[in-house]
């Protein structure tokens, strides 16, 4: 409910950004409603409403903390879908975030 | 603590396909159409389980936070560059952590420790070689309520913002 409530805020805020950038709207093709699809379905509604149902379960300070393990993940995931290699130094910084996570396991 | 993981899991693979499939689409149009369409699909839910009179206030201040976290993310990306903004959304658990301590709450030292390694990597991973360079002006505008928040302009190659 509170994520109906915040992107409800975020619509009403937001809406006059849209209707300044109406033509760039209108001018969308498939596969970027595609994108944004995914975005709204996978990358917002799903990850948030986890989010705030672990929230729940674990102290925001622990949460915030495993929602670091988000860049590491986009590093892992960039490297087959964007052909991105793994660098050097997201392999050390993935390393101590995780070690971070799993330090503060209770 | 699953549910974080997967929510993690998910914005990091939507920030690796925000790169390939959302960088044709400008910032003023994603953002704003995220947040819309988003609710549009919860409103039935709203409308069947509409919040009772009580819980109206408390909503709506998390609902100001996660839009205020998302609007003060975009402006310090735009202020400070994308590595800074980044970076600034990781410092949540330090935050959190400090406030934890002005409670008096009791954390053992391994998970200060932890958190000062989680604090480090996100620099190492977020920054990488080129460090964080850019206008310090833009660094208040990240302190909002600590909230995640992903999705934005292509970041400079090795940071990657969130995919909302």
């Amino acid at each position: 409910m509170s994520l109906g409530v915040a992107t409800g805020v975020g619509s009403l805020l937001a809406l006059p950004v849209l209707l300044l950038n109406l033509p760039h709207l209108l001018a969308l093709d498939l596969e970027a409603w595609g994108a944004v699809a995914y975005l709204v379905l996978f990358g917002t509604l799903l990850p948030f409403a986890l989010f705030l149902q672990g929230v729940r379960l674990v102290p925001a300070r622990e949460a915030t903390l495993l929602a670091m393990l988000e860049p590491v993940a986009g590093a892992i995931f960039a490297w087959p879908l964007a052909g991105e290699p793994l660098r050097p130094e997201a392999l050390l910084g993935g390393g101590l975030i995780l070690l971070g996570v799993v330090l503060n396991r209770r | 603590m699953i549910f974080v993981a997967l929510a993690a899991l998910l914005w990091g693979l939507g920030g690796a396909l925000a790169g390939r499939f959302m960088e044709g689409i400008p910032p003023g149009v994603l953002i704003p159409l995220r947040f819309l369409l988003s609710f549009l699909l919860l409103l039935p839910l709203l409308l069947r389980h509409p919040p009772r009179p009580e819980e109206r206030r408390r909503l709506l201040a998390v609902g100001f936070s996660l839009s205020g976290a998302q609007a003060f993310y975009y402006l310090a990306i735009h202020a400070a560059g994308v590595a800074t903004g980044i970076f600034l959304q990781y410092l949540a658990p330090a935050l959190l952590t400090l406030y934890a301590l002005l409670r008096r709450e009791r954390l053992p030292g391994r998970a200060l420790f932890g958190v000062a390694l989680a604090l480090l990597g996100a620099y190492i991973l977020v920054a990488g070689g080129w460090g964080l360079r850019e206008a310090p002006w833009g660094w208040p505008l990240a302190f909002w309520p600590p909230f995640p928040s992903p999705c934005t302009p292509p970041p400079p190659k090795g940071s990657r913002p969130r995919p909302w």
